[in-house]
């Protein structure tokens, strides 16, 4: 078994394709035993994002261009509430849950972010002192692969914005600063 | 791949740590018992497709400062996630 060496004050540089360079401190390496579904050989991530931002980016360290949008489960669910086993735990060797975070992928289709959905079904657990994580398969089938992180009425919103604001654009008028228009173009930060 | 035939009450060992027994067979549903390691996950093939499908389609993500400002619209919105950066 690998094991995860922590360096404290010991500082590493990643090139990501989102972020450019990225600086982390090696104590806040994660390391997935099993690396996440679809990415079985990536074992080490960092989390990374902007302090205000609810949304972060679980930064693959061992590939660049793998990052995965990740989000606290109740602000998409606010009753979520996961039955996590305790054999899916041993793996993390066994963490207390005040040293536990939950954590939900995001996929967010690129043209229409306000579509977004949440894997409600599959969360990442993570234990913040041996800083071990894990994607899990929940048993409760009613907690969705894909759930919409907004309301009907707000999806319905700001799709209306976004394509009032493309054809204002189309038109040649004034651009509208509403947060929805951003989605159709789709600029890199 | 290898193919093996097994009666109800017959068991498969992959390796030694991993044993597959056949706990019933009723018209075309096979049910199986499973031990292995804990740190051995064990899902439905389907649900893995799924959840690995999932998660590359996650990679096609939309720059965060879009994803905030929807985020910006929602009320209530708890900040959760800062803890662990």
């Amino acid at each position: 078994m690998q094991k995860l060496e922590i360096e404290v004050n010991s500082v590493a540089q990643i090139e990501t394709s989102r972020f450019g360079t990225l600086t982390y401190n090696e104590e806040d390496l994660l390391f997935f035993p099993r690396g996440i579904p679809g990415f079985s050989t990536l074992l080490h991530w960092v989390v990374s994002g902007e302090e205000e931002n609810p949304v972060k980016w679980l930064q693959s360290v061992d590939d660049s261009q793998v990052a995965l949008p990740i989000t606290a489960p109740h602000l998409v669910f606010p009753d979520y509430n996961a039955v996590i086993t305790k054999d899916e735990l041993e793996e993390l060797e066994n963490p207390a849950t005040e040293h536990l975070i939950i954590l939900v992928v995001l996929t967010i289709p690129p043209e229409k972010a306000w579509d977004m959905t949440a894997n409600l079904r599959a969360p990442i657990v993570i234990n913040t002192v041996n800083r071990r994580g894990k994607q899990i398969l929940l048993n409760e089938e009613d907690y969705p692969i894909r759930f919409y992180c907004f309301s009907e009425e707000k999806r319905a919103f700001f799709a209306e914005t976004a394509a009032r604001n493309r054809a204002a654009e189309a038109e040649g008028e004034g651009i509208s600063a509403s947060p929805a228009s951003a989605g159709s173009e789709g600029n890199g930060s | 791949m290898l193919v093996l035939t097994r009666k109800k009450g017959e068991m498969l060992a992959i390796g030694e740590d991993i044993l597959i027994s056949v706990v019933d067979v009723r018209g075309d549903s096979v049910r199986l018992g499973i031990e292995a390691p804990k740190s051995i996950p064990v899902w439905r093939k389907e649900v893995l497709d799924e959840i690995v499908e999932e998660n590359r389609k996650a990679l096609q993500g939309t720059p965060s400062e879009i994803v905030n400002k929807l985020f910006d619209k929602e009320p209530g919105g708890s900040d959760d996630t800062r803890k662990i950066t």
